[in-house]
């Protein structure tokens, strides 16, 4: 591990000043940044601590009854939250996944995004709910698609001078509902070999108006099925339909053999846990699942 | 029925907290990670890229000239020691040879992260540069990295000058084989023949590893006369002494180890790995040098990993269900370095049965990979993943209980062991009765979402005695004080606290135990075996005997009473009558102590062995889309012979089931085909968690060893056997197929259903 200077800025426009400074990492959690300086996988002049800027531990309902979450809020305070628990029980489940309780009380859902991995627990349910998150940088601040973020392993879009500000959840829908299945060979303390994060709204006859299906883990990104998702559209959610859909969702990843699990291995399981998922967001959007 | 297991006791048999939890749980027990000493310096190892080559040069002039660091040494800085060069180690004796081979490549490098050189500096970060500016250069030669490799003709010879011993005379010797040893008895392929019903099997079993928690460590330091003092964490102090010394060249009178505490060792920690390296250093800088390795390093050729294996066996019996043979071929990865002992492995595997013939073969496979050294009854999980899913097809095939046809040919005392002779005391009949009572096994399966099923397995392993010592003293108010060469792996201090409260009539808080170092106590071999506690526990018996002794005669004179007359009992001397007709122990000593110590001495040798057998009963969940396995329900049967303590029996039991199921499942080194570990962390080498394990219930059974202090058996080592055995019998109960490959993965569980579904299509 090398030696770096610590800076803990109180405004978004210092951390981008900061960030913009090189070398510099921004630190949220540290749940992975950590880990990775003294492993010697990432190097760092300067590490930028987000977590004293006030806009990014906080939790609002915004106007049009959906969610702005500070990227630096913690999975802990993520899970206290009950209204965002109601809206969207499956990405409070989906964080959880994160490492162990102790993790979970510093890693953010912030820094799961911007820590680039494929397999990041958090992102692919983001990503299907529609999720955008808010950039802020020298020329001022954006708000794009979550899609538009990962680029690779370890990768995303974000320039030098900038840092993620928040990550804004839409109203969750009527008759809608949003899960993500990861499979690991160990029940914790593990990395997805696979998942899927699917998000389904129901229309008013039963059919599928709307589905949108994430992969983990195949992929150098989280992946869209977006082939799974054109066939569901406008279908009654048969189970023959699901898995359907899970097929031709495996036939979408694009995983590797690593020592975790081979291709195939993977591509097996995209088409379970994709149907699986796609099966308990059904069931969940046709008992309801109107905002309260 | 010994006499001794059936005379009450007080101390013996309760369930004590160990006397040093507060410590242990607190984090002030001491590890050699944890010491520091006055201008203490980071030994780091320089390691192999390759699995086989050639050391062509080591040029370590570009690391010495580094500011901060002191010492560099390679190979060239420690003697050479020829093979075979024996010393008094275990049952038969070491070649100190592959231990010094261990510790530093010579003329070639044997798998990928042996040990080329070393540094000693200031610190890590200066260590680490130093390695980096070591410059070796390699003539690369072809890595044999799988048994079909290793065994393949024309495969590059690890070896050359190995001369492999076992073959007939004028059989075709594959490459690469250590040794072959063949155990028969009657004709194995004519019983087969004429069976009613056989079934076989072969499976493959990948490198596990003990998965201690603490990484490989010591601190080492030498005094200006030339002694040597090594902290270490290890199984056995006076191993390490022995090796260290003879690795070094160095008499024993100027070694002193010291054993710290140890954070598992699981037979890992018996071969030394660091300890001559870093008392080279200390030699050479004059100053202390501390040496830990890295995760990566212990699980990527820093450290002797338990053996692969690929094991085949076929058994056949009567309609009736009587067995009429066992045959089985058990190849096991030695890694770079022959020499992994086959023959007991081979004799545990079908040890728990009867059997009218038998034909067992057994090879050790030199492999281009870490050398292998023992874990928890070494090679017993990975025979009985063969035998017992064998066993257990063989009593589908023949329409019979599980655990009747088990019954039908257990092995009772007198049956003929796999060697030809007679069993000594065993309760296998006991134990499968009781498992046949248990709701483990009478209870129907509770329905789930997925597919269940139920597995039973046996298990087997003799252990060892070889020889321990304890010595007690008397302090001025009675209390006592032990002393012994081992090191308290599962919770050894207590268990023999216990003993000597016991012996000497005294509470457990009335005994304090130290774990001596190689110089303040006397030769015991190390903690391995599942030895140590009824062997210490034996010379613990016999020190305190001693010390009884000498205490009686002096209070015969106190008491002024025939010596024979004295009794002793919960502290308190008494003579034939009279006014002073007792004196308490500690009372005798406020009188006696300065007319010179009470020195109690205990040795025991070669005690009759303990042989370890139980059952475990084991309930799993497939997932058949995933091929995930939950285990639902465990059961362990063991007899103990009889339990110091059943809360650290339990201990033992439940660890070695949560050891056995990580490796029945989930955890393999992988070795890429050119012998690079491709795992090397806890993240990817997966050892199960608390949430991958059930409640693990233990049934102990009490069936005394005669001539044994309290009938002690070993307990340690046999509860990790029948593990993958019992788990895969589960799975083939559950979805109709055999897994044949461990650890059962879910992609090879995925793997062998879609195999099924393929056939019956």
């Amino acid at each position: 591990m090398q030696a770096f200077s610590y800076e803990r800025p109180r405004t978004v426009e210092d951390a981008s000043r900061l960030l913009a400074g090189g070398r510099a990492r921004a630190l949220a959690g540290g749940t992975d940044l950590i880990p990775q300086l003294r492993e010697g996988r990432r190097e760092a002049g300067t590490i930028v601590d987000l977590k004293h800027i006030g806009e990014l531990g906080a939790i609002v309902r915004t106007p049009d009854k959906g969610w702005r979450i500070g990227a630096a809020v913690s999975v802990r305070k993520l899970g206290a939250d009950g209204d965002l628990a109601r809206d969207y029980p499956g990405l409070i489940e989906a964080a959880q996944l994160i490492g162990s309780l102790q993790v979970q009380s510093r890693a953010t859902l912030g820094g799961n995004l911007c820590n680039g991995a494929p397999s990041a627990d958090a992102v692919p349910l983001l990503m299907s709910i529609e999720a955008r998150v808010e950039i802020a940088g020298k020329g001022g601040r954006r708000t794009v698609s979550m899609d538009s973020l990962p680029l690779g392993p370890g990768k995303i879009a974000l320039a030098p001078d900038e840092l993620l500000v928040a990550i804004m959840l839409p109203a969750r829908p009527t008759r809608s509902a949003a899960r993500y299945l990861r499979f690991t060979p160990r029940r914790e303390m593990d990395i997805a070999i696979a998942g899927a994060g699917v998000a389904v709204t129901l229309g008013a006859g039963g059919e599928i108006a709307s589905a949108r299906i994430t992969l983990a883990s195949v992929a150098p990104v989280p992946l869209r099925a977006t082939r799974a998702e054109a066939r569901l559209v406008g279908e009654g959610p048969t189970a023959a339909l699901l898995a359907e859909a899970g097929q031709i969702a495996a036939g979408e990843a694009k995983p590797i053999s690593d020592t975790r699990a081979s291709a195939d291995y993977r591509r097996e399981l995209v088409a379970v846990l994709t149907r699986r998922a796609l099966d308990a967001c059904v069931a969940e959007a046709s008992i309801g699942g109107a905002t309260v | 029925m010994s006499d001794e297991a059936v005379i009450p006791l007080r101390v013996v048999g309760q369930r004590l907290p160990r006397i040093d939890a507060g410590e242990r749980v607190t984090g002030r027990a001491i590890y050699p990670a944890d010491l520091v000493r006055p201008g203490m310096l980071v030994g780091a190892i320089k390691r192999s890229p390759h699995a086989h080559a050639t050391i062509k040069s080591i040029d370590l002039s570009k690391a010495l000239a580094l500011k901060g660091v002191k010492a560099v040494v390679s190979g060239a800085d420690f003697p050479e020691i020829r093979p075979n060069t024996i010393i008094p180690f275990g049952e038969t004796g070491a070649d100190l040879w592959v231990s010094a081979l261990i510790v530093m490549a010579r003329a070639k490098v044997l798998w990928v992260g042996h040990p080329v050189a070393a540094v000693a500096a200031v610190d890590e970060h200066i260590a680490a540069e130093a390695l980096r500016l070591i410059e070796v250069t390699y003539d690369v030669l072809p890595a044999v990295v799988s048994f079909d490799a290793a065994m393949a003709k024309g495969a590059s010879v690890l070896h050359p000058q190995h001369t492999t011993k076992g073959f007939e005379t004028g059989a075709a010797i594959p490459p690469n084989i250590g040794s072959r040893t063949l155990l028969e008895r009657g004709d194995a392929d004519l019983a087969l023949a004429q069976s009613a019903a056989t079934a076989s099997i072969a499976v493959k079993v990948d490198t596990g590893h003990q998965g201690y928690i603490e990484p490989h460590a010591c601190v080492a330091e030498a005094d200006p006369q030339g002694n040597v003092t090594v902290w270490a964490s290890t199984q056995g102090a006076h191993q390490t002494e022995i090796q260290t010394a003879g690795i070094l060249g160095l008499p024993q009178s100027k070694l002193k180890v010291v054993p710290l505490e140890l954070g598992g060792g699981f037979g890992g920690k018996i071969t030394v790995h660091l300890e001559p390296v870093a008392a080279r250093l200390a030699q050479m800088t004059g100053r202390p040098v501390k040496m830990v390795m890295s995760r990566a390093e212990v699980l990527a050729g820093g450290s002797g990993p338990p053996a692969a294996a690929d094991v085949m066996v076929e058994v056949g019996a009567e309609a009736d269900g009587r067995l009429k043979a066992i045959t089985g071929r058990y190849l096991l990865d030695t890694g770079g370095i022959p020499g992994t002992p086959t023959t007991l492995v081979m004799q545990a595997s079908a040890a728990c049965y009867q059997t009218e013939t038998l034909r067992l073969e057994g090879m050790d496979v030199v492999t281009s990979k870490p050398r292998t050294e023992a874990y928890r009854g070494p090679g017993g999980i990975q025979a009985a993943f063969a035998v017992e899913q064998a066993m257990d097809e063989l009593a589908i095939k023949l329409g019979m209980d599980a655990a009747a046809f088990r019954q039908r040919n257990a092995a009772v005392t007198g049956s003929l062991m796999p060697a030809g002779t007679p069993f000594p005391s065993i309760g296998l009949t006991t134990i499968l009765e009781r498992v046949a009572a248990h709701s483990c096994w009478q209870d129907p399966l509770p329905p789930g979402k997925h597919p269940r099923g139920r597995g039973l397995a046996l298990g087997y392993w003799r252990g060892t005695s070889m020889t321990s010592a304890a010595q007690l003293t008397v302090a001025g108010d009675g209390r006592i004080s032990v002393s012994m060469g081992t090191v308290d792996i599962s919770g050894t201090r207590t268990t023999m606290a216990q003993v000597a409260a016991e012996e000497m009539g005294l509470s457990i808080d009335d005994v304090h135990v130290t774990m001596g170092d190689t110089k303040s106590s006397a030769y015991s071999d190390a903690a391995a075996g599942s030895r140590v506690g009824r062997t210490m526990a034996a010379a613990v018996v016999d020190a305190c005997r001693d010390a009884l002794g000498q205490l009686k005669r002096r209070a015969a004179e106190r008491l002024q009473a025939p010596e024979g007359d004295v009794t002793y009992e919960r502290g308190v001397f008494r003579g034939g009558g009279g006014i002073a007709a007792s004196i308490t122990l500690g009372e005798l000593m406020r009188q006696t102590l300065t007319d010179g110590a009470i020195i109690g001495r205990g040795v025991s040798t070669k005690l009759p062995f303990g042989v370890e057998v139980g059952a475990h009963v084991v309930d799993v969940e497939v997932d058949p889309d995933t091929g995930q396995v939950t285990v639902l329900r465990y059961t362990a049967f063991q007899d103990v012979g009889r339990a110091l303590n059943p809360t650290a029996v339990e201990g033992q039991m439940q660890g070695s089931v949560v050891q056995g199921l990580g490796w029945a499942l989930t955890e393999a080194i992988d070795y890429d085909a050119d012998g690079r570990v491709r795992n090397a962390s806890l993240l990817d080498f997966r050892l199960p968690t608390a949430l991958d394990v059930p409640p693990i219930e233990c049934v102990i059974i009490e069936t005394p060893v005669p001539g044994v202090p309290y009938g002690l058996r070993g307990v340690g080592e046999m509860p990790i056997v029948p593990v993958a055995g019992a788990v895969a019998n589960a799975i083939r109960r559950a979805i109709g197929v055999r897994v044949t490959a461990m650890p059962m993965t879910p992609e090879r569980v995925l793997a062998a259903i879609k195999t099924k579904a393929g056939t019956s299509a």
